[in-house]
């Protein structure tokens, strides 16, 4: 039904049904009317995969036919099975036990170290490294998601020379004779060449540009970073009048005000920060609640970590800086006045700086890196001020030496090119032809008369032949990070050597390799390179030992000791304010602000299955990048939104197109109306509208940069918003998988909390407050429900007493933060296929693990709360009792076995589940022809067929292992032995899985917490997964006395 | 109108009757038979492997321990067929011309692998696990047979789901002191009851290994993620 912005509005406070909604459409509907049409499947099952025709059908039928005959019919095992054993086995090697090796994943320009897990030589599993700085055991969907791109069969896998196979040979000679000219040039060596480099982590291959520089004084070295940290940078140089590296630490902080920055998702430090902030949160919350920290979280399109803020502001991204700067006045410190008058928030303001200063040398202000250099400048200067410094926040000297410079602006690259002063052109791993800014028409100069230019010699090197492969004259196969040697640095500065996992599956280089043929035109193995730069810092620093010693321990724990930076001390500069710019922002039409997509970045990740099938969290979109705006923004224009309602077709939203005209340029998009968007402005994504990413990337969204600007890359103001009468299907599971759960979410204020008995009410079910948690609630659930369940019941009880184990899982919702590391970690543990977007929209994708996100409260100003939701393991299942063919049964150990060989796909278990978690393999999914894909595959899990339910095991493949290893070595399972894959991603630690026969464990100790609540308790199935409510910090100030737990 | 078939004919109906049913029930044998027996389960077939490599020479005659090859039975899921290096390790000195040798020979000095033929091979979706089979006490004979009489490697059961059930439901006169693991003759009168000094029957010993291996419950061990995943 298409409903208007308006009716919701008026909806909503009136409200008697779900208050907890999960779409701007779902408001106010009762829990039961929704019944009617919320059958879990679509009603035709005739509905076909895209693509089959009716005549490709009977094709298909008939050579099925014919081959049953040939070979359909026998039972026998195959007998052609062959095991081919080492000729000289490696003494570490046990074979069917994997392996782990600590190496190191690298995302905007920040190492995170990771294990790999290794299976006879195959990596098939990425997990976090505890002993890594940044990742403190947590990782990100993009680690997560890294194997799959080393299996990604759409690489380039040769060398191609205007699009024709060539070989390395060729390469090699075609580069030393462009560059022996270069060498001739006496004194002006290297004055035709260009450089043009992508993120640089690895200090080895900072070292080498140097080198390279050297040999050739007169080369331009370009950098295209589409998510840089330019503003970082200039921000700190603005505050202290020199370059600096800087970062916070949580584990003490009190007090985080966050300027735009999704610091719990998105940065660069999100394993680490979410961890050490949550684990401080659930510290303070496990005493008496009095120092549970507090988080104010100021940005304009609704981020995880806005989705956690106890107190959340929307303000357009321009309008940032001059809140900043009223915060700054407030705190009584020196600071620009606000270019832009903000009476509404001057009460905020002013409450906001009080808190600040009352938890002085406690707090942390942070700024989001696409934040302009004046707000981190002022963060700067209020941490400094706050006297935070050496206590909260971190200066360290800059990690690179500055004597090689990286020019950043494209548009200087492209005038050299077109004035001819660029003969040979070397593009290393950055794809200007897809993200250039659209005023810098880098494909045009590239190009003359529609053809390559025959003046300039172009390599490339990438791991795809991409857009920017495609203009130029030779393209390079990269190697994977997984298949060469390297090096990073994390946040602090400790390096990590990359070690390799596999030898490259394809004949690429690493770019160290190609920069050292430039270098000295020899060929030399990565790892020399990379050995070599760490004997000569090993030898600079004259530690102890041998530098094999050295190098094996680097390499063996995932970090180089010694390579940690020392701190230092600095002072903001006298005046320093003065330099920010006091422009006042032109207020014409609507703000446009550009952002990385949150699951592909900025497209490099657009060839990654999992990450664009992944639901953008939040909005729970996938395969698709809309225009986000505001509920009030979409009011104006007229703009709906219809969502499937019949069973089956949740997934489909039909939205509305806008045409976004910017500076000269117009583009129609869908619009997405997203609940908390800061109005009157649009946030778009980049990453999407690819043309050359590969099979699964192409086409995907739409490209926002074509409306970006080199001059504001992330935001600006004068975007002129139009309804266009076009209409556009988004797939977004938000409304999938609906349980009638009327309080999926239990949530709390900690001063209301538990701790002063006498301010808790009783509220009746229906009341308004319904959505709160009262203490006394939270306190009766744990007399209610004791971990045995002890209501009556006709079933025989099963027998769980030692020694057996009786397996149980808690999840914090105070913790989660709603990242989707879990759903990815899932995937690649559990070998979970991927749809493709005209399945999603039919309900049918296959993740085992959800992450549930619930607004609360107002439309403009919600709420936001995440659920993971894997399978509950009832007691009670409901599923065991419906399946004919017994094909899902409750094991010794309390869990719901799914056996899949004896699954027919009736989808009666998926029916009667209440809690919506059983996944059906309508069609063939998983990929059982691509050769590469199947190397990546977990040899522990088996690859469901087509007509398969499936669902969450808690990982039994682990639990058993786990059990055997214990039995084997005559010892008692350890808790935290065993760790199920969304429990060992988690980075904030939300999941707790373990015993609950052993009362030390964790998860006894969460499930005894007065937190502890399952879902739809009311039907007695009795869930082994439960939840601990979600408790926030409101300032009492901002709530207006409201300790409810919301704003 | 006459009638057609004669009243004699009754009889033949009823006994087409009671004949079609158990034609349906003998079929049904038929099948079941058919898709247990040693053709379909390949029970008792040797197969030809790029070395004839026999168990009855080196495990029968020569005594070879069979832990000896197969290195990783007690601590992995696989127990682990030996890299060409292991036959090298007597076979440059023992048999050191022989042209049955001449792949392993080739195997160990030109790096080419030897694909030997599987033939205890069980469906992608069991994972079994040799390591907690070994240390709860189940013998190598149990499953594998009286292979220190096999020239070339057979598989000597079934390997149907029924089989392995068949232990799972009652381990007890499987089980046999750790130290006994890889014999291939041991019996349970080899053993002698510590209480009485009297040798051990397979019942008797059975139990008492149960209870000293903490062997899990019948219900724990025939659950069905206990083999499948």
């Amino acid at each position: 039904m298409r409903s208007p912005i308006r009716s919701l509005r008026e909806r909503l406070p009136s409200s008697a049904g779900n208050m907890f909604w999960r779409a701007p459409e779902d408001i106010g509907k009762s829990i039961n009317s929704t019944q009617g049409n919320d059958a879990e499947f679509t009603s035709g099952i005739e509905t076909w995969e895209e693509g089959i025709s009716r005549r490709r059908f009977l094709e298909l039928a008939g050579a099925g036919l014919a081959l049953s005959g040939a070979s359909g019919c026998s039972p026998r095992p195959a007998p052609s099975e062959e095991i081919i054993p080492y000729v000289k086995m490696p003494e570490e090697i046990i074979p069917g036990r994997p392996q782990f090796y600590a190496t190191a994943h690298v995302h905007q320009e920040m190492a995170l170290g990771i294990l790999v897990e290794s299976h006879e030589g195959r990596p098939t599993k990425i997990e976090g490294n505890p002993d890594h700085p940044a990742s403190l055991g947590g990782t990100d969907i993009f680690a997560q998601a890294a194997i799959l791109d080393l299996y990604d069969p759409d690489r380039s896998k040769t060398v191609l020379h205007h699009g024709q196979i060539s070989t390395w040979g060729a390469v090699h000679s075609s580069l030393r004779s462009a560059l022996q000219a270069e060498l001739e040039l006496e004194g002006a060596a290297g004055k035709g060449l260009c450089l043009l480099v992508g993120e640089i982590r690895s200090p080895t291959l900072h070292a080498q540009l140097r080198k390279l520089k050297q040999r050739f004084p007169m080369m331009r070295i370009y950098q295209h970073v589409v998510g840089n940290r330019e503003n970082v940078k200039r921000g700190a140089e603005l505050a202290f009048g020199k370059m600096l590296e800087t970062y916070h630490d949580l584990t003490e902080a009190t007090l985080v005000v966050s300027f735009g920055d999704d610091f719990l998702c998105e940065s660069p430090t999100r394993c680490r920060e979410s961890q050490t902030f949550m684990a401080a949160r659930r510290d303070a919350i496990d005493q008496d609640g009095s120092s549970m920290s507090r988080l104010y979280v100021i940005e304009q399109m609704l981020s995880c970590t806005g989705a956690k803020a106890d107190h959340r502001i929307a303000l357009p991204n321009t309008q940032i800086d001059s809140f900043a700067r009223m915060v700054a006045k407030e705190l009584g410190m020196p600071a620009p006045d606000a270019t832009v008058s903000l009476p509404a928030l001057s009460r905020t303001a002013k409450v906001i700086a009080k808190d600040l200063l009352r938890c002085r040398g406690r707090s942390v202000v942070k700024a989001g890196p696409d934040q302009s250099a004046s707000v981190h400048a002022l963060t700067q200067a209020m941490n400094a001020y706050l006297e935070n410094t050496n206590r909260t926040v971190f200066h360290m000297s800059p990690f690179w030496d500055g004597r090689l410079k990286l020019d950043s602006n494209l548009g200087s690259l492209v005038n050299e090119i077109r004035n001819g002063s660029v003969e040979t052109m070397i593009i290393i791993g950055t794809n200007p032809g897809y993200s250039a800014p659209a005023d810098i028409d880098f494909i045009a100069a590239l190009k003359s008369q529609g053809t390559r230019r025959s003046d300039l010699l172009c390599f490339h090197m990438g791991a795809y032949f991409d857009e920017t492969a495609e203009l130029c004259d030779w393209h390079l196969p990269q190697s994977h990070f997984l298949e060469s040697w390297s090096d990073a640095i994390a946040f602090d500065g400790t390096a990590t050597i990359t070690q390799p996992l596999i030898e490259p599956l394809y004949d690429s280089r690493s770019d160290h390799e190609l920069i050292t043929f430039l270098t000295g035109f020899q060929e030399e193995m990565s790892r020399e390179t990379v050995r070599h730069h760490w004997r000569e810092w090993w030898e600079s620093h004259e530690l102890s030992g041998t530098f094999d010693e050295f190098w094996d321990r680097s390499v063996q724990t995932g970090t180089v000791d010694g390579t940690r930076r020392t701190t230092v001390n600095v002072e903001v500069i006298a005046d320093w304010w003065r330099s920010l710019d006091g422009a006042r922002p032109s207020e014409e039409g609507v703000v446009i602000s550009f952002a990385l997509d949150p699951t592909i970045g900025d497209g490099a990740f657009a060839n990654n299955a999992w990450l664009q099938e992944l639901p953008k969290p939040v909005t729970r979109i996938t395969w698709d990048a809309p225009a986000l705006l505001s509920p009030r923004l979409a009011e104006r224009l007229g703009l709906t939104v219809e969502v499937g309602s019949k069973g089956g077709d949740h997934g489909e939203a039909v939205v509305d197109c806008v045409e976004l005209s910017y500076r000269g340029r117009a583009m129609v998009v869908p619009a997405w109306i997203a609940p908390g968007h800061a109005d009157n402005s649009v946030t778009l994504w980049l990453g999407h509208g690819r043309t050359s990413a590969g099979r699964v990337g192409n086409g995907s969204g739409f490209n926002a940069y074509q409306l970006r600007r080199s001059e504001a890359p992330w935001t600006d103001q004068g975007l002129i918003v139009r309804k266009v009468d076009r209409q556009h299907i988004v797939a977004s599971v938000q409304m999938q998988n609906r349980m009638n759960e009327s309080r999926p979410i239990r949530t709390a204020a900690i001063n209301s909390f538990g701790l002063d008995s006498g301010v808790a009410k009783t509220q009746s079910q229906n009341s308004e407050l319904l959505t709160v948690l009262q203490p006394e609630e939270l306190l009766s659930l744990k007399s209610d429900r004791p971990l045995e369940g002890s209501s009556p019941t006709l079933y025989p009880e099963y027998d769980y007493g030692p020694p057996n184990h009786r397996w149980g899982m808690a999840i914090d919702l105070t913790s989660c933060i709603g990242c989707q590391a879990c759903v990815i970690a899932c995937q690649a543990e559990n070998n979970i296929p991927v749809v493709g977007k005209s399945e999603v929209i039919r309900g049918r994708e296959m993740h085992w693990i959800r992450v549930d996100r619930y607004f609360s409260s107002s439309l403009d100003d919600p709420q936001t709360h995440f659920q993971p939701v894997p399978c509950m393991q009832c007691e009670n299942a409901p599923c065991e009792l419906v399946c004919p063919v017994h094909a899902t049964v409750h094991s010794s150990d309390g869990l719901n076995d799914m056996v899949y060989n004896r699954c027919v796909g009736t989808r009666y278990c998926s029916n009667n589940c209440p809690f919506k978690v059983r996944r059906f393999n309508f069609f063939e999914y998983s990929d059982y022809k691509t050769e590469s894909r199947r190397l990546g595959r977990n040899p522990d899990v088996t690859v469901r067929t087509r007509g398969v339910m499936e669902k969450c095991t808690y990982c039994v493949q682990r639990i058993r292992e786990g059990v055997i290893n214990a039995k084997v070595g005559h010892r008692d399972i350890k808790d935290g032995e065993i760790l199920t894959a969304c429990q060992q991603a988690c980075p904030t630690r939300a999941i707790q899985f373990g015993d609950l026969n052993n009362h030390e464990s964790v998860v006894v100790r969460w499930k005894n917490s007065s937190r502890n609540y399952s879902l739809l308790e009311e039907l007695d199935v009795r869930p082994r997964t439960t939840y601990l409510a979600e408790l926030r910090n409101p300032n009492p100030e901002l709530t207006g006395g409201r300790d409810d737990g919301h704003r | 109108m006459p009638q057609i078939f004669h009243r004699s004919l009754n009889s033949v109906f009823r006994a087409c009757f009671v004949g079609s049913a158990l034609m349906v029930v003998g079929l049904f044998w038929c099948l079941w038979v058919f898709y247990f027996s040693p053709y379909v389960t390949r029970q008792h077939q040797a197969r030809i492997q790029p070395v004839p490599f026999s168990h009855a020479h080196h495990v029968g005659q020569l005594g070879i321990d069979c832990r000896y090859c197969h290195t990783s039975v007690e601590e992995s899921s696989f127990a682990g067929i030996p890299p060409s290096e292991t036959c090298m390790n007597c076979h440059q000195q023992v048999w050191f011309g022989s042209e049955m040798l001449e792949p392993v020979r080739a195997s160990f000095e030109r790096g080419d692998v030897i694909a030997w033929k599987r033939i205890h091979n069980l469906p992608d979706f069991v994972y079994f696990n040799h390591s907690i089979h070994v240390a709860k006490g189940i013998g190598c004979v149990s499953c594998h047979g009286r292979v220190d009489k096999m020239p070339l490697m057979e598989q000597a059961h079934s390997l149907s789901m029924e089989w392995c059930l068949d232990c799972h439901r009652s381990p007890g006169r499987h089980l046999r002191p750790e130290s006994e693991v890889v014999s291939m003759i041991w019996t349970p009168s080899e053993s002698t009851n510590p209480e009485n000094g009297d040798p051990y029957d397979g019942k008797s010993l059975g139990e008492r290994l149960f209870q000293e291996y903490e062997i899990s419950s019948s219900n724990s061990l025939t659950s069905c993620s206990t083999c499948h995943r």
